[in-house]
């Protein structure tokens, strides 16, 4: 029988013999958490789950002034062996912890190195320019799913807020609602979980254990597991 | 003026009213909406097979489906067909280019158009990087000499094939309680027409599933939407906006709930018909086409026009659309559509549809008093003009194709040939109900 909440559903096979790393530090601090990327890959009768390896992401956070900046890099396999490297500002922000202020993306394929998609995203007076040209408005508090571990790792009370989210730091989306936290249980242990919804959002999960560590982010067919953290 | 860049952006599974400018609340697209308000929407658009393998090799060869032999996923393609990138690249000058999803059975992409992204079968992992890589494209030859043709297959909302138990459930069902905009069951929701196949993967789910499914193919077509967004953004932000043609449309469309199925393959709306949108900044007037039928075929021979390539050769059911987005005032256009699968051929036209099933089940619809296709019409008396009409557009349809008759190892494509299309050319595919 599966009794694996639904927001893990898609590596319930995974939780049967994960553990999460041993070290921990505070998410506010400078440090780095790497996840390995899953696909999933089949579901069994028993609601048990095979999922495949397909990449990691690694996310260092270093504080600034009034904010933070990450670096990132994530690497997987899609239709391509996409590889995305990107810098992230962010300032604090009450309502969601931190909001970016400005971001560069650069990705390429491994096969074609050459060939690179640069964005440069800046956040002026609610205004999103990326590459200079596109603008978006965007008057709530702007995130993306490599910031937001970091964001709600301090969230203990009910979240209710909009936001827009700069998925892979490419495509703008607003409209995005946080929900949470809420409480679920994993093989006795409690874990929390923020819900993300909104306009091109299947329902995300990011999902916290005892200690504060965003151990799963659960997309749909995607998921990221906690490998590894570090200070740095 | 120079030859236009041409983009073609394909979704895959989309419902056809699965857009906000259509009127549907409960889905969020302003980037189609966007290519909708500046070009023109044809909304008698079909599918030349509504499935996904037979439908694109309509679009890149011009064929129905019982021309081409993809007549369904496993079928291959007629090896000796030319395809819309080898034909572009022998009579025009275009740079054909192509990002995601191909499904073409049996020919490989790389032998017809420069990959510049592979696929890979799901969306949630192929689609960004499709249209990253589109972007890309776009902005490093934004100055080129040479046009470009730029397909871009996005394979979302396809993924709802894998939350409902296609390949084993995923997603997070035990989930729906605690989402509150979940959008209300389709008007002819308990209309069932749940195939024996579906039965074991979809038949025990409650309302609040169906819910649940709908939601999330709503989510994924705008997630498409938003890549989307990248594709015309950066066509814009290059100064080429003017100078492409877009063309925005899905290969077939998705059950969504209607007669409580979910998927594709069958005749009924939700799944035949398809969204069309064709734009051009500054040249294609902006404006809805709710009166003519178009057919998949239709986009090839579209785009071979815009490209001032020669028609794709021995197609036989395929028309440019070119004299509508110039506002012709003489055109001569079909008075129906047809569509085909392994299973059943289709005829639709202003008032009623027939769906004339192999194994001899008909179904007729009057689509002005039945839009949500409740009733089947197929034994009520009263009908034999409309069928009898239906008859003779499809005994037409069967003399002017021209079946393939390659090498085919299961003989279903043989049957089809031999047993339908000879059927249909005598005038016989109403007979039985006509005469029942």
């Amino acid at each position: 029988m599966n009794i694996i909440p639904a927001e893990l559903n898609a590596i319930a096979g995974q939780l049967q013999n994960y553990d999460a790393p041993e070290q921990t530090v505070q998410l506010d601090s400078n440090c780095k958490l790497t996840y390995e990327i899953l696909q999933w890959a089949k579901t069994h009768p028993d609601g048990l789950t095979d999922d495949r390896p397909i990449g990691t992401v690694e996310i260092s956070r270093y504080n600034k002034e009034n904010g933070a900046e990450y670096q990132i890099v994530e690497k997987r396999n899609g239709g391509g062996r996409e590889i995305y490297e990107a810098t992230v500002t962010t300032a604090r922000d009450e309502r969601i912890g931190e909001s970016i202020t400005n971001w560069k993306l650069d990705w390429y394929q491994a096969e074609t190195p050459d060939k690179r998609l640069i964005i440069n995203g800046t956040v002026r007076e609610s205004t999103i320019e990326m590459n200079a040209d596109k603008k978006h408005l965007a008057d709530t508090p702007i995130s993306c799913q490599w910031i937001l571990p970091f964001a709600l790792a301090n969230q203990t009370a009910p979240m209710d807020e909009a936001f827009t989210t700069i998925d892979e730091l490419t495509y703008c989306k607003t409209d995005q609602l946080l929900h949470g936290p809420a409480q679920i249980e994993v093989r006795g242990q409690s874990l929390f979980s923020f819900r993300h919804t909104g306009y091109g959002t299947l329902p995300i999960h990011y999902v916290f254990d005892s200690q504060r560590r965003p151990i799963f982010v659960t997309f749909t067919l995607l998921s990221w597991i906690l490998r590894d953290i570090e200070s740095i | 003026m120079s030859q236009p860049n041409i983009v073609f952006i394909h979704t895959d599974q989309q419902h056809h009213l699965a857009i906000s400018a259509y009127g549907n609340s409960d889905v969020s697209t302003p980037n189609m909406d966007r290519l909708i308000a500046e070009g023109m929407s044809f909304r008698q658009s079909y599918s030349a097979n509504p499935v996904c393998c037979p439908a694109r090799a309509s679009w890149y060869t011009g064929r129905m489906s019982v021309e081409h032999g993809v007549i369904s996923n496993p079928f291959p393609i007629d090896p000796n067909l030319p395809d819309l990138g080898q034909w572009l690249t022998a009579h025009t000058d275009y740079n054909c280019i192509y990002s995601g999803k191909w499904h073409v059975t049996g020919r490989d992409v790389a032998n017809s158009f420069d990959v510049i992204y592979d696929r890979h079968p799901y969306g949630e992992l192929q689609d960004s990087g499709a249209a990253r890589a589109a972007a890309q494209y776009i902005a490093e030859h934004a100055n080129d000499t040479r046009p470009f043709f730029l397909s871009v297959g996005l394979l979302n909302p396809h993924d709802c094939c894998y939350v409902c138990g296609v390949n084993g459930p995923v997603g997070k069902y035990g989930l729906e309680p605690q989402l509150s905009d979940l959008p209300d069951l389709p008007g002819n929701f308990d209309s069932v027409l749940m195939p024996p196949n579906q039965k074991h993967r979809v038949g025990h789910w409650s309302e609040t599933d169906w819910r649940y499914y709908i939601y999330q193919c709503y989510r994924m077509v705008e997630t498409v939407d938003a890549q989307i967004g990248l594709i015309y953004d950066t066509l814009e932000n290059n100064g080429l906006i003017e100078n492409t043609l877009i063309i925005f449309t899905a290969d077939h469309g998705e059950g969504s709930g209607h007669h409580r199925r979910v998927l594709k393959g069958f005749f009924e709306e939700e799944a035949w018909a398809v969204p069309l949108v064709i734009s051009q900044r500054g040249s294609i007037p902006n404006g809805q086409n709710d009166s003519h039928f178009i057919s998949g075929v239709d986009i090839p021979a579209t785009i071979c026009d815009y490209a001032s390539a020669p028609p794709l050769p021995e197609t036989t059911y395929a028309n440019s659309l070119r004299p509508f987005l110039e506002e012709h005032d003489d055109i001569t256009w079909r008075e129906s559509v047809i569509g085909e699968n392994a299973s059943a051929i289709a005829i639709r036209d202003d008032q009623y549809k027939s769906i004339l099933y192999d194994s001899g089940q008909h179904t007729l619809y009057d689509l002005s008093n039945d839009p949500l296709e409740k009733h089947n019409l197929a034994s009520e008396p009263g009908f034999d003009d409309v069928k009898h009409k239906h008859a003779t557009h499809l005994a037409e349809y069967a003399n002017t194709v021209i079946p393939y008759s390659g090498p085919d190892k299961t003989g279903e494509r043989d049957r089809i040939r031999e047993e339908r299309m000879e059927n249909l050319k005598q005038g016989n595919g109403w007979t039985e109900e006509v005469g029942s």
